[in-house]
């Protein structure tokens, strides 16, 4: 399969480099510490913040007058609106700049999950609902997994080099990148139900191996049969490297929140901050492992073949 | 496909089948009937009673109480409230407290502090005097706001007839936990004694307990004494002396290492509470409370005491003003202020 050539459209890619970093990194990041903090219903209203707009930058007052929680509460949605604002510049980069139809498809796709995902908060908070808050948080990973795509589509190194390579063991590699990508996925509904008090650690830990496993496979055929690719080598160190730090950070995450960890803090307060910053960070790493292994996915289909 | 990938996939499937039913499965799922054995509190069971006598204490409660989806407490709850908290109280609180009030959750394991168990029939915050049961108000006031750093969030989000159910729901499942802790333990001394008829006389005490439980009273001038500094400066020295005998649990700096608090060499906790958790006294420098950072809110934890604690009531050897001026000091620390 050959794309479209797709040159001359730096800032299509610059921008949705930008909005994968925003998405993984300050959105998905402040959702996961309001979990991590509980405080989830800060703000019980939609779309207003309790009474006051959005678009209030006043973060002192804000804290002071409802708690910092509040605060917490309000750049997360602060930062989604801004993901909105990306994918509508997106859109618009994409039409006006003549980009591949296949991008514009993409932008159209963000665009409608973000909107959705937008829609799924309110929904939440409105009504209270647990099960919304976990199908919120894996409409996340989607956001972001489409974003990566685009991101992605609009590299140089894609743009630049349209050719397919035929490759004996692509199908093979096609297989495991979408497993490992379904797994992962499973693996998230799990850790979303944990967080959100309605599932069990157990399954999470099961899940979490699972994936492991499957990814490891994945690292393996990438490593032994694809030396020469460039996109898929360096993808699946990439996945080595973000795999062994989740590894090690689920460790200490589960320490402090079950193990022995627990021991580690005489002040309340600061087993609190803890459990909450590691809980949070190890949910960035994980939303980066998903996209790092959609990333691989992409390079499987897209830039290798089956001969 | 290789046979191999397809067998590692099959492997593959089957764990995800596994975590999945792990996670969902595991979680709180529909309690054991009311009136059986299995829906006795695991302190119950530990009585040593006959299977016999299990059984007819379990059908008992059963009887006395219905079960968890159409609970009653014959001439203390009318209307629907409790019904509609029976149906609220799973989805809402099930997943922590499980679904018989116990505690005995998955998600339990993993909190600390762990969710009240309800089946002692105490709960440690109220704002009456030590021994007395919670009124509906503190259980609407700990549903709405929650317990400071603990996962029991606040749900004030929530309608205020949600919270009015959930509340007499949670009084509902307390009350029997006290029936039974009580006549379980009478079961255990006499071995004549009929369960039946032991549970209904205590409920018809309880009952009335519960009804209008007494309140514990607060100075009405109390927050303008806690910001004066001779009383926050009163406090200070109260707090060292042996006549208020807060260091011996609390310690000399507030720190919770006072001697009959943890172990000299170790560092462990001596003591446990009502639920058998080790009791770990945070550091009063914290300046957050589980039982609220409200003055009136400290000063009845001083005077009344922590329920199922061993933090006693200091009402009877401590005056208005001597508690008021701990409150006023406790109050005023900050890290990094204390000497």
């Amino acid at each position: 399969m050959t794309l479209p050539s797709a040159k001359g459209h730096p800032w299509i890619h610059r921008m949705a480099v930008l909005a994968v970093g925003i998405a993984v990194l300050l959105t998905t990041g402040l959702g996961g510490a309001v979990t991590s903090t509980e405080v989830g219903m800060a703000y019980p209203t939609w779309p207003d913040i309790n009474g006051m707009s959005l678009f209030n930058f006043f973060y002192g007052e804000i804290a002071e007058e409802f708690g910092a929680g509040a605060g917490l509460e309000h750049t997360h949605r602060q930062a989604g609106a801004l993901i909105g604002l990306l994918a509508i510049g997106l859109i618009i980069g994409c039409h006006r700049g003549g980009a591949p139809l296949h991008w514009r498809r993409l932008s159209h796709w963000t665009l409608g999950l973000v909107v959705a995902q937008g829609a799924l908060g309110a929904v939440r908070v409105l009504g209270n609902s647990q099960a919304l808050a976990i199908v919120h948080a894996m409409g996340a990973q989607l956001c972001i997994v489409a974003l990566v795509a685009l991101a992605k589509h609009s590299s140089k190194a894609w743009t630049e080099s349209t050719q397919s390579t035929a490759h004996p063991e692509a199908g093979r590699l096609r297989l495991w990148t979408r497993a490992t990508f379904f797994i992962l996925l499973l693996n998230l509904v799990a850790a979303a139900s944990l967080r959100h008090k309605a599932g069990a650690f157990s399954g999470h830990f099961v899940l979490a191996l699972t994936a492991t496993v499957s990814m490891v496979q994945v690292m393996r055929l990438s490593l032994s049969h694809f030396k020469d690719h460039h996109g898929i080598r360096a993808g699946a160190l990439r996945l080595g490297v973000l795999l062994t730090l989740q590894l090690i950070l689920g460790g200490f995450t589960w320490s402090v929140l079950f193990g022995p960890g627990l021991g580690w803090f005489d002040d309340s307060q600061a087993r609190f901050v803890a459990q909450s910053s590691l809980a949070t960070a190890h949910l960035i790493l994980g939303v980066s492992v998903l996209a790092q292994v959609a990333a691989l996915d992409m390079e499987a289909r897209w830039r290798v073949h089956p001969s | 496909m290789k046979t191999s990938d397809a067998l590692s996939l099959v492997v593959l499937a089957a764990a995800c089948a596994l975590g999945l039913d792990q996670t969902f499965g595991g979680a709180a799922g529909p309690p054991p009937a009311a009136g059986s054995v299995e829906a006795l509190a695991p302190h119950t069971l530990q009585r040593g009673l006959s299977a016999e006598r299990q059984a007819k204490f379990a059908a008992a409660l059963g009887s006395q109480f219905g079960s968890w989806d159409q609970p009653r407490l014959p001439r203390l709850e009318k209307g629907d409230a409790l019904l509609r908290g029976a149906q609220a109280y799973p989805s809402k609180c099930g997943h922590c407290h499980g679904g018989t009030g116990t505690a005995n959750t998955s998600t339990a394991r993993m909190l600390m502090p762990k969710p009240r168990d309800f089946s002692r029939g105490v709960i440690k915050f109220t704002s009456t005097p030590a021994g007395e049961p919670p009124t509906l108000d503190d259980l609407q006031r700990l549903i709405r706001d929650g317990v400071p750093t603990t996962a029991m969030a606040g749900f004030g989000a929530l309608p205020a007839e949600e919270i009015d159910a959930l509340a007499r729901y949670t009084r509902w499942l307390l009350l029997r936990g006290a029936v039974e802790s009580e006549v379980g333990a009478a079961l255990a001394d006499d071995p004549q004694l009929e369960p039946a008829k032991a549970v209904a006389a205590a409920y018809r005490i309880q009952r009335l307990e519960w009804l209008r439980p007494a309140k514990g009273e607060t100075p009405t001038a109390l927050a303008d004494h806690v910001t004066d500094s001779e009383a926050i400066a009163r406090g200070e020295e109260l707090y060292a002396s042996p006549r208020a005998g807060c260091v011996a649990c609390h310690g000399p700096q507030g720190d919770g290492d006072g001697p009959a608090s943890v172990h000299p060499q170790t560092g462990e906790p001596i003591q446990r509470d009502l639920w058998g958790a080790p009791i770990r006294l945070r550091p009063l420098r914290d300046g957050r409370w589980h039982g609220g950072n409200k003055p009136e809110e400290l000063y009845l934890r001083i005077a009344e005491g922590v329920q199922g604690t061993p933090m006693p009531p200091r009402r009877n050897d401590l005056s208005s003003a001597e508690i008021s001026d701990l409150v006023a000091w406790l109050l005023s620390l900050k890290e990094g202020d204390r000497k």
